[in-house]
C-alpha cells in the first residue's frame, strides 16, 4: 500500500465524524443526481415512444422507391447491402374511401411487405394471420367491431389512373383473414401485402422503410445512403422521411438552447448545493489538520501529494457511500419519484431503467466530491511549511485584521468578532442554506404556476351537457339535424342546487362569398371530388356557414391573437357585444400560428379579414368581422368538429343575446350549468338521469361499416377535470418537493456541521472565556449570536434573489408568477433552529470536561 | 562546505511592527560538523534554522546546501530537496499520530515512491534503540522514544544535514542526555552534519562548534568564522 493510501486511511480513522458527514453528503448528492437522471431518461424514452406512437412507426427512416430508376427489388438489395443498414421493408398506402362524405384520413388501406413490419408500426395481430396475397386483408378490430374472419369487404379507391390519365374510382373486394389491434395515436384501419399489380393499379407510392444498426444521427446516415444512390435518382427532389422520434435522429434539434439550459441549470443547482457542503467540510478539515499538513510539508510532501492525499480520502469515502447511494437513488429516484413525475402528463408510457443513469450519476457525484474537496487546499500555497506547523487552529486561516475597538467586550461583540475572523466560512454556510431554501421557493412556485397554466383548459362551468356520439371512435360531428331537446334544458333548470344555467346555440345559414373565394373553390372542386355540395355553394358565392351563440363569458375564451412568446391573447374587447360585430373563427389563422408542417400550407376556402363586412341573406344586417382562431374552452370543445370542417364551413360566433335575435329558431348545442355546491353528487345524478331519458338522435352514418350513428346528450363535469389536474399538479409537487427536500437536507447538514465544528474548534477559546469569568448564559448568548449571523445573511440573500427568481419565472412561463413567502420563512426558521440547537447541545457536552483540561494545547 | 549562507535576512511585519528576526547572517558549516546555535528567546536562532531548512522564505540573502541555492528552486523542487537532503527533528517530536513507528520513519522514503530497504531501516531502529517499538503508535511511546523515532525519520533518507530544533526541549534531563549522546554518536560514527538549536549551555558544550545569536545577528562562533 502506498504511503498516500496509508496516510489517507489513518486520517479517516482519526476523524470518523467528519468522514461520516462526507459520506452522508456523497449519498445525498448521488440520490439527487440519480433522481434527475432517472426523470431525464424516462422523459426521453417516453418522449421518443410517444413521438413514435404519434408518427405511427418506430422505423428510422424511409425513402420513396419511385425516386430511383432501379426496380424495387434492386433498390432494396442496394440499400440492404449498405454497411450501416440493419433491415428494410416496403410499405405503401393504397388509400380508401367508403362513400363520398367519408373522412379518408382514418380509413387508409396499407400494404406491408413483411409481417415484421407489424411491430414497427405498433400493430398486433389478435386473430387470424398475415395476408398472403392482394385479395386478403387484416382489419382493425376496434374500427370494425362487427367484422369476422372470412368476411368479404369492399374498399372504394379514388386514384390516379395511368391508363386514362384521370382520377378514377375503383371498388376492390377483399377477404378478411386477420384482425389487428393498434397502439398508435392514429390507428391503421386495414392492411394487406405490398403487391406490384395492386400498386400499379392504384398508382400507389411505395416507401422503403429502413432501420440502421444504431439510432444515433439518423439524418446523416440517410444522407450518406441517398448520396450513394445518386446515380439512380430520377426526380428533382427526393422524398425522404426521417423519424425524428428518435432523440438522436437530429441531435441539434433536440439539444436546443432551452433544453440544454434546463439540464445545465438543474445539474448546476445540485452540484452547487453539494459543493457548498463538501467544500465547507474540507475547509474546516484543513483548519483542523493544518499542523499535520504542515508537518507533512516539512517532511517533504509536495502540494500535489497533499492533493492526492485529500482525493484519496475522498475516493475511499465515495466507495464506502456508493452502494447505499445507488440503492437509495434507485429506490427514491427511479422507483418512487420518476413514476410520480411521469404521471403528471396524464398518461404513463412505459419506460425502462437505463444503466447510464447510475453511470452518469456516479461520474457527476465523484466530480462534485473531488472538486469540492480539493478547493480548500489551495489556501496552503499561501503559507510556508513552518507557518502551518506552528500555527494554532483557526489562527492560520482567519483574517489578521487589527481592531481599534476600546469598548467593553460583551457576548454580542465577542460573537461579532468571532464571525469577522472567518468570513469565507460564513459565506459558504449562509449560501448553502439560502440555496436550499431558494430551491423550495422555485419548486412551490413552479407547481402553482403550472396548475394555473393548466386551468386555462379547464371548463368555466361546473357541468356541461353536449351531444356526443355514442361510440368509441368518431369525431363529435355536428349535424344540422342534431339538437339537444329544449325540454332537457327546462328540466335541468328546474332542479335544486342550480346556481345558474346557460347554453350554446347554433344555426346554419348561408353567407356571401367573394369572387376570389369562388375561383379557389372551383379549382379545388375540379381536382378533388369531396364535399361537392358545399364546394358548389362556394363556387356560387353562397356557402353555408355555422353560426354559434355563446354567453359573454365564453366569448372571453376565444383566442384572437398571440403575443411575442406565442401565448394566447383572448378576446377582452367590448365591440362584440354592441350588436354590430361578429367573431370569425379562421382555421387558416390558427394553422399559420401553429406548426404548419403537420397540416401543410394554411388554407381556407372562405376567408375574411379583420374589419371586413359579413353579408348574408339570412341575416337582418351585416356585421363587422373580428378575427379569432380557436377556443380553449372545454364547453366549445364538443363543437370541435366544426373547426375541423372550417376548411369548407366558416364559423361565426355571436354573443347569445344578438344571436337569438338573428336566429330565433336556432338549435341547442350545449347546456352550461353552475351548481351551488362544488361537486354536488346528487345534482350530477339527477342530470345523468335526465340525460338518459332525453331523446337521442340516430342519423345515417358516413362511416364505412356503420349504417347509423347515434348521438345522445352527455354530461361532463369540471370536477373530473379538476381531479385530473390536481393529480398532475400533485405529481409535480411530490417530485419537486422530494428533490428540494434532499437539497434542503444538504443545507441543514452544512449548518449543523459548521455549528458543531465551530464549537469544537473554539473549545480552548471558550475555556479561556470561562476561566476569565464568563458565565454559561453569557456563553450561550454568544453562541446563539454567532450562529444567527449565517441565518440573517441567508435571509438577506433570499430577500434579494426572490424577486429576481420571480422575474425569471415570469419570462420562462410567460405568465404572471406569484411567490408564497410562507414556505421560505419556515425553511429559514428551521435552518436557524438547527444551527442554534446543535451549537448549544455540543457546547453543553463540551463543558463536561474541566476548564483546565480544555485549556491545554492539543 | 555543506552549508553556506550569504547575507541571510528575515524581516517580519511592516511599518511600526517591523521586526528583523535575522540580520545579514553569513555562516559556513563544513561536512561532518556538529554545530549548536544558542541564544535567548527571540534571538533568531529558530529563524536561522528554518531558513537553513527551506521551511521559511528569507527576506534577503541566500542559502546554499551542498552547493545548491535552495531559494532559487521552485516550491515543489525545494520540498523534494528537503525531503531527500535535510532531516528535521523538532522539540515537540511532530510524529504523524495515525502512523506507527515504522510508517513514521519510512514516510519521507515513501513520499519518493521508493520502497524502503527493510534491512537498513531495521538497522536504524536498532541503532536508536526502538527496534522493538516498530509497530507501536506514537501515543504509546514515551517522550524519549518519540524523539528517537523523529531522529530515525530524519535519518531515513541519509540526508546531507540534520537540523534539530530544541530536540531535548520537552524531555527530562536524563533523556535529554541520552538523545544528545545519540546525536553525538551519529556525528562521530557517520560523519553526519548536525545543526542544533538549544538554549541549554550544558548541552551546547557537547557539540564541536557553538554559534551565539543575539538580536538576529551572529555575535560569536567558537568553531568557524562569524562574518
Amino acid at each position: 500500500m502506498s504511503i498516500i493510501t496509508e496516510l489517507s486511511l489513518s486520517q479517516l480513522k482519526s476523524h470518523r465524524r467528519r468522514s461520516a458527514v462526507i459520506c452522508t453528503a456523497a449519498i445525498l448528492t448521488l440520490v439527487l443526481f440519480m433522481t434527475i437522471m432517472s426523470i431525464t431518461f424516462a422523459l426521453a424514452e417516453s418522449f421518443q415512444l410517444s413521438l413514435m406512437l404519434a408518427a405511427g412507426s418506430r422505423s428510422h427512416a424511409s425513402i420513396e422507391t419511385g425516386n430511383y430508376s432501379l426496380s424495387r427489388t434492386e433498390l432494396l438489395e442496394k440499400v440492404q447491402a449498405y454497411p450501416s443498414v440493419k433491415n428494410t421493408f416496403f410499405v405503401t398506402s393504397y388509400g380508401a374511401y367508403t362513400d363520398e362524405s367519408d373522412d379518408n384520413k382514418n380509413k387508409s388501406l396499407y400494404g406491408f411487405s413483411s409481417k415484421s413490419m407489424l411491430s414497427e408500426t405498433f400493430i398486433e395481430l389478435v386473430g387470424g394471420r398475415f395476408p398472403e396475397n392482394r385479395n386478403e386483408v387484416v382489419l382493425n378490430r376496434e374500427i370494425y367491431p362487427d367484422i369476422k374472419l372470412g368476411d368479404s369487404v369492399t374498399f372504394g379507391f379514388t386514384h390516379y389512373s395511368y391508363d386514362t390519365g384521370k382520377i378514377e374510382k375503383s371498388d376492390i373486394n377483399f377477404t378478411v383473414v386477420g384482425l389487428s389491434k393498434g397502439y398508435t395515436d392514429r390507428q391503421l384501419s386495414a392492411f394487406t401485402i405490398v403487391d406490384e399489380s395492386l400498386v400499379n393499379e392504384l398508382a400507389s407510392i411505395v416507401q422503403l422503410f429502413i432501420n440502421f444498426k444504431s439510432s444515433i444521427n439518423i439524418s446523416e446516415k440517410v444522407d450518406a445512403l441517398t448520396e450513394s444512390l445518386t446515380e439512380y435518382v430520377i426526380v428533382d427532389q427526393l422524398n425522404i422521411f426521417v423519424n425524428s422520434a428518435y432523440i438522436g435522429a437530429n441531435a441539434t434539434e433536440f439539444l436546443n438552447p432551452l433544453s440544454i439550459t434546463l439540464i445545465v441549470i438543474v445539474v448546476s443547482v445540485i452540484f452547487f448545493a453539494a459543493f457548498l457542503l463538501i467544500y465547507n467540510i474540507y475547509s474546516i478539515a484543513l483548519t483542523q489538520d493544518m499542523q499535520q499538513l504542515g508537518l507533512l510539508s516539512v517532511v517533504g510532501t509536495t502540494y500535489k501529494q497533499m492533493k492526492k492525499l485529500t482525493l484519496c480520502q475522498t475516493l475511499i469515502l465515495f466507495i464506502i457511500s456508493l452502494p447505499i447511494g445507488i440503492l437509495l437513488g434507485y429506490l427514491i429516484g427511479w422507483k418512487l419519484l420518476t413514476p410520480i413525475f411521469m404521471s403528471m402528463s396524464g398518461e404513463i408510457l412505459p419506460f425502462t431503467f437505463n444503466w447510464w443513469i447510475p453511470v452518469v450519476s456516479i461520474i457527476l457525484t465523484l466530480f462534485t466530491l473531488c472538486f469540492s474537496a480539493a478547493r480548500p487546499l489551495r489556501r496552503l500555497r499561501a503559507y510556508t511549511p513552518i507557518q502551518t506547523v506552528n500555527a494554532e487552529p483557526n489562527t492560520i486561516t482567519s483574517r489578521k485584521v487589527s481592531s481599534k475597538s476600546e469598548g467593553n467586550s460583551t457576548p454580542i461583540s465577542l460573537a461579532a468578532a468571532s464571525v469577522k475572523r472567518e468570513p469565507k466560512k460564513l459565506a459558504v454556510t449562509s449560501l448553502s442554506a439560502a440555496l436550499s431554501i431558494l430551491l423550495f421557493i422555485v419548486v412551490s412556485t413552479l407547481a402553482d404556476t403550472v396548475s394555473n397554466v393548466m386551468t386555462i383548459d379547464i371548463m368555466i362551468s361546473d357541468i356541461s351537457v353536449n351531444l356526443r356520439k355514442v361510440s368509441k371512435f368518431g369525431a363529435n360531428d355536428l349535424n344540422n339535424e342534431l339538437s339537444i331537446d329544449e325540454k332537457l334544458y327546462d328540466d335541468i333548470a328546474a332542479l335544486d342546487g342550480i346556481e345558474s344555467i346557460g347554453c350554446v346555440r347554433y344555426a346554419i345559414a348561408s353567407v356571401k362569398g367573394t369572387s376570389e373565394i369562388s375561383q379557389r373553390a372551383r379549382k379545388f372542386r375540379d381536382t378533388y371530388p369531396f364535399e361537392e355540395e358545399q364546394l358548389n355553394k362556394l363556387v356560387d358565392g353562397n356557402p353555408d356557414a355555422i353560426f354559434i351563440g355563446v354567453s359573454d363569458e365564453l366569448c372571453k375564451h376565444i383566442e384572437v391573437d398571440r403575443n411575442e412568446y406565442g401565448n394566447s391573447i383572448f378576446y377582452t374587447g367590448s365591440e362584440l357585444y354592441d350588436g354590430n360585430h361578429i367573431l370569425f373563427i379562421s382555421e387558416r389563422l390558427a394553422r399559420a400560428n401553429h406548426d404548419s408542417t403537420t397540416f401543410g400550407e394554411p388554407f381556407d376556402f372562405f376567408y375574411l379579414n379583420d374589419g371586413d363586412l359579413l353579408y348574408s341573406d339570412s341575416l337582418s344586417k351585416s356585421y363587422t368581422v373580428i378575427n379569432g382562431y380557436s377556443s380553449y374552452s372545454r364547453e366549445l370543445y364538443a363543437l370541435g368538429a366544426i373547426f375541423y370542417y372550417s376548411d369548407y364551413y366558416p364559423v361565426f360566433i355571436l354573443p347569445l343575446s344578438e344571436f337569438e335575435k338573428q336566429f330565433p329558431d336556432s338549435k341547442l348545442a350545449s347546456i352550461l350549468i353552475n351548481s351551488v355546491e362544488e361537486n354536488d353528487k346528487s345534482l350530477a345524478n339527477e342530470i345523468e338521469r335526465l340525460c338518459e331519458s332525453s331523446p337521442s338522435f340516430t342519423i345515417e352514418s358516413n362511416i364505412y361499416g356503420e349504417e347509423y350513428e347515434t348521438y345522445a346528450p352527455t354530461a361532463h363535469y369540471r370536477f373530473d377535470d379538476m381531479a385530473e389536474l390536481n393529480a398532475r399538479t400533485n405529481a409535480i409537487r411530490v417530485t419537486g418537493y422530494g428533490l428540494a427536500a434532499i437539497v434542503f437536507l444538504i443545507g441543514i447538514l452544512n449548518m449543523i456541521n459548521s455549528a458543531l465544528t465551530s464549537v469544537m474548534q473554539k473549545r480552548r477559546e471558550y475555556a479561556m472565556l470561562e476561566a476569565v469569568g464568563m458565565t454559561g448564559n453569557q456563553l450561550n448568548l454568544m453562541i446563539i449570536c454567532e450562529n444567527s449571523v449565517s441565518s440573517i445573511i441567508s435571509a438577506i440573500v433570499l430577500l434579494i434573489s426572490t424577486p429576481l427568481i420571480r422575474i425569471m419565472m415570469d419570462r420562462v412561463f410567460k405568465t404572471e408568477v406569484s411567490i408564497n413567502p410562507l414556505s421560505a420563512t419556515i425553511m429559514l426558521i428551521l435552518t436557524f433552529a438547527a444551527a442554534i440547537v446543535t451549537s448549544l447541545i455540543s457546547y453543553k457536552m463540551l463543558i463536561r470536561s474541566p476548564v483546565t483540561e480544555r485549556l491545554k494545547v492539543e | 562546505m555543506i552549508i553556506k549562507t550569504h547575507e541571510l535576512t528575515r524581516i517580519y511585519g511592516s511599518g511600526e511592527n517591523r521586526l528583523r528576526a535575522l540580520d545579514c547572517a553569513n555562516l559556513e558549516v563544513e561536512r561532518g560538523e556538529f554545530v549548536s546555535v544558542v541564544g535567548t528567546s527571540g534571538s533568531g536562532k529558530s529563524t536561522l534554522l528554518h531558513l537553513l531548512g527551506g521551511l521559511d522564505r528569507p527576506t534577503g540573502g541566500r542559502v546554499f546546501i551542498d552547493g545548491t541555492d535552495i531559494y532559487s528552486l521552485k516550491t515543489d523542487e525545494l520540498t523534494i530537496f528537503r525531503r531527500r537532503f535535510i532531516g528535521f527533528v523538532f522539540q515537540s517530536f511532530n510524529l504523524i499520530p495515525g502512523l506507527n513507528v515504522w510508517q513514521n520513519v519510512t514516510l519521507p522514503i515513501g513520499l519518493d515512491n521508493i520502497k524502503a530497504d527493510k534491512a537498513e531501516i531495521e538497522q536504524l531502529l536498532e541503532t536508536l534503540g526502538i527496534a522493538d517499538k516498530r509497530h507501536a503508535m506514537p501515543n504509546q511511546l514515551s517522550g524519549g522514544q518519540q524523539q528517537r523515532v523523529a531522529i530515525a525519520r530524519a535519518l531515513a533518507t541519509k540526508p546531507h544535514i540534520i537540523l534539530a530544533d530544541e530536540p531535548t526541549g520537552n524531555l527530562d534531563s536524563r533523556t535529554s542526555l541520552e538523545v544528545m549522546l545519540l546525536l553525538g554518536r551519529l556525528n562521530q560514527d557517520a560523519a553526519q552534519t548536525i545543526v542544533m538549536i538549544t538554549h541549554n549551555e550544558e548541552l551546547a558544550q557537547m557539540t564541536s562548534r557553538r554559534i551565539h545569536i543575539e538580536d538576529g545577528k551572529i555575535v560569536s562562533d567558537s568553531g568557524g568564522a562569524a562574518k
